[in-house]
Parts: C-alpha cells; sequence; structure tokens
C-alpha cells in the first residue's frame, strides 16, 4: 500500500480509528500544518503541527495548533524539564526516520516523551501529520493522546 | 458555579439537552438510580484516574468496575484514582457531580463500551442532583471522547 506509513502501521496496530487525508505538499514553503490546514479547507486550531525539542537536552516531542507558536518554557514544565528549545532539523529526520514536513508524532524511530497542547481537547477531531509530506491523519484527539501517552497541557 | 459550567457547555452545544435536577441526590451510582428511577446500570459515572503523569476522565456505566490490566492495555499504565480535592479542581465539579461537560481544565475524556449496553444512560451535571438523559454516542461525541474497553464484565444478577 503506498499510503502506508510507519504512523499509519502504529496506528493499526493500536487499533486506533483515523482517516486519511492527502493534498498537494509544496516544498519549501515553511509551515507545513498551514498549508496543510488552507489545503484541507480545515480551520488551523484543528490542524496540529509536530515539533521535535530538546527538553534539558533530552529529545521530546511538542504537538500544537499549527497557527501556534509552542511556548518552550511550557513544553519544559509539561514535561517535567527546566528548558527546552527546538531541535535542529537533521536531528529531527535522523531521530524520527521521517522528513521534515512529515514528521508524524506515530511510529517515529525512537519513542520519546510527547505533549500535546490542550486546546486538542476541545476539538471534535484533529488532524495531524501521517508521516509523509501531504499525508495527514484526521483522528479524535483522546485517541491521539491514548495512542501517544501524551500528556496533556498547554504548550502556546 | 459549576452546574453552571455544564449549563453553558450544553446551551452552547447540545441546547435541546436539560438538565434534570429533582432537589434529591444523584451523587452515588445508587442514589441516582433511586432518585431517576432507572437501574443503576444506566448511570453514567465519571471516573478520574491518572494513567502514569497524565489525569484523564473515564465515563462507564454506573454498575461496572475498572479493570486494571485492560486499562494498561489500552491506556498504556494501571489507573490510579485521583483524590477528591484535586478532582474538584481539575473538573471544576465537586465530587458526586463529576461529568466529562464544562471542565475547568481541558483534559483526555474515555467513554467504556460498557455504556453502550443502553439506549439513553444518566451522567451527572456538575452538581450532586443534577442529571442529564443522553445516549452514549452523543455523550462520546459532545465530550469529544475516545471508545475503550477498560471494565470488568457486568455480572448481570436479575
Amino acid at each position: 500500500m503506498a499510503r502506508m506509513t510507519p504512523a499509519t502501521r502504529t496506528l493499526d496496530a493500536a487499533g486506533v480509528p483515523y482517516t486519511l487525508h492527502e493534498y498537494v505538499y509544496a516544498p519549501g514553503d515553511g509551515a507545513v500544518g498551514l498549508q496543510a490546514a488552507d489545503a484541507l479547507g480545515e480551520s488551523p486550531a484543528c490542524v496540529f503541527k509536530t515539533l521535535m525539542a530538546l527538553a534539558d537536552d533530552k529529545p521530546v516531542c511538542a504537538i500544537v495548533p499549527s497557527d501556534a507558536t509552542v511556548a518552550m518554557k511550557r513544553l519544559a514544565t509539561a514535561l517535567g524539564a527546566r528548558a527546552a528549545r527546538m531541535m535542529p532539523p537533521a536531528d529531527a529526520e535522523r531521530l524520527t526516520g521521517y522528513h521534515i514536513g512529515g514528521i508524524s508524532p506515530f511510529g517515529q524511530k525512537r519513542r520519546v516523551p510527547i505533549a500535546i497542547d490542550a486546546s486538542a481537547m476541545a476539538q471534535s477531531h484533529i488532524y495531524l501529520n501521517g508521516g509523509r509530506r501531504g499525508l495527514q491523519l484526521r483522528l479524535v484527539p483522546a485517541d491521539a493522546v491514548r495512542a501517544l501517552a501524551a500528556i496533556v497541557a498547554p504548550l502556546v | 458555579m459549576t452546574k453552571e459550567s455544564v449549563r453553558a457547555f450544553l446551551a452552547a452545544q447540545a441546547p435541546d439537552i436539560a438538565i434534570i435536577d429533582q432537589g434529591a441526590s444523584t451523587a452515588t451510582v445508587a442514589q441516582a438510580a433511586a432518585t431517576l428511577g432507572v437501574e443503576p446500570g444506566r448511570i453514567a459515572k465519571t471516573l478520574s484516574v491518572r494513567i502514569g503523569r497524565q489525569i484523564v476522565l473515564i465515563v462507564t456505566r454506573g454498575d461496572a468496575r475498572l479493570c486494571n490490566r485492560k486499562t494498561k492495555s489500552a491506556l498504556g499504565d494501571r489507573p490510579r484514582m485521583v483524590p477528591a480535592e484535586d478532582v474538584a479542581k481539575l473538573t471544576g465539579h465537586p465530587v458526586g457531580g463529576v461529568c466529562p461537560f464544562g471542565l475547568a481544565t481541558p483534559l483526555p475524556v474515555f467513554c467504556d463500551l460498557s455504556l453502550k449496553a443502553f439506549d439513553e444512560v444518566y451522567p451527572a451535571a456538575g452538581s450532586p442532583t443534577s442529571s442529564v438523559r443522553i445516549t452514549p454516542d452523543r455523550l462520546a461525541a459532545l465530550a469529544r471522547a475516545s471508545w475503550i474497553d477498560v471494565c470488568l464484565d457486568v455480572i448481570e444478577t436479575r
């Protein structure tokens, strides 16, 4: 199956319901989540971006609305660390096994602590990267929390 | 104060659902079943539990019990009950009136499949004397909940 990614395989294995949504990815356009929201005709508040960061120098993952900026202090607090900063893109690719623009929180090569912005809990569905550029997953926020064992906290 | 948050939530999301308040206690499953005149299973109880570091709400039928093993398999860790004073702070609802609507902090909500045995169930509505009547699917949709299987099988006694 061309649509299979480590992310979809992880969700299938966990029995988590989701739907796949493809759009035409424009390379070099920066804001992946915003572009996805626009292409899918969805509000940026329900299309989330997946960011790789370092909390006290340990790799972590942050999931925030595509139109928001992650507050590093809040991310650190949520994961019980003192400080957090963005991870260099090359490290993010190596650590997750995904390409920039196609980093999904699901099915990453190595399991890292994950925090998701609390605003997700108010959405009936959220979109998360499907593990490939131009591929988004739509699922119930509580299902994402369950499948990721994510911490729910204000991150923006 | 807190029934108001549920009232405001329902008014915005489901204006057709009315809060039932008969003045008598619906704080425990047994009291709620007696007050509402329905079988205990139909009372949808909302449990506040800690899974690892994350607090979640699990809504189950009134006569069901959480199974540690099933919870661990569904959510990744054993469930630990949250102290009553923390429940009030996190949900904004007093113990006996906790429901997955109008929460003080956004929490992930899970509905146990056992609720689907009924056409309609009765979760609380933010106070120890109030409840709402709702279909299990509507309850899950309004609470943005995900369906899981985490309760011991209920043995019917009649």
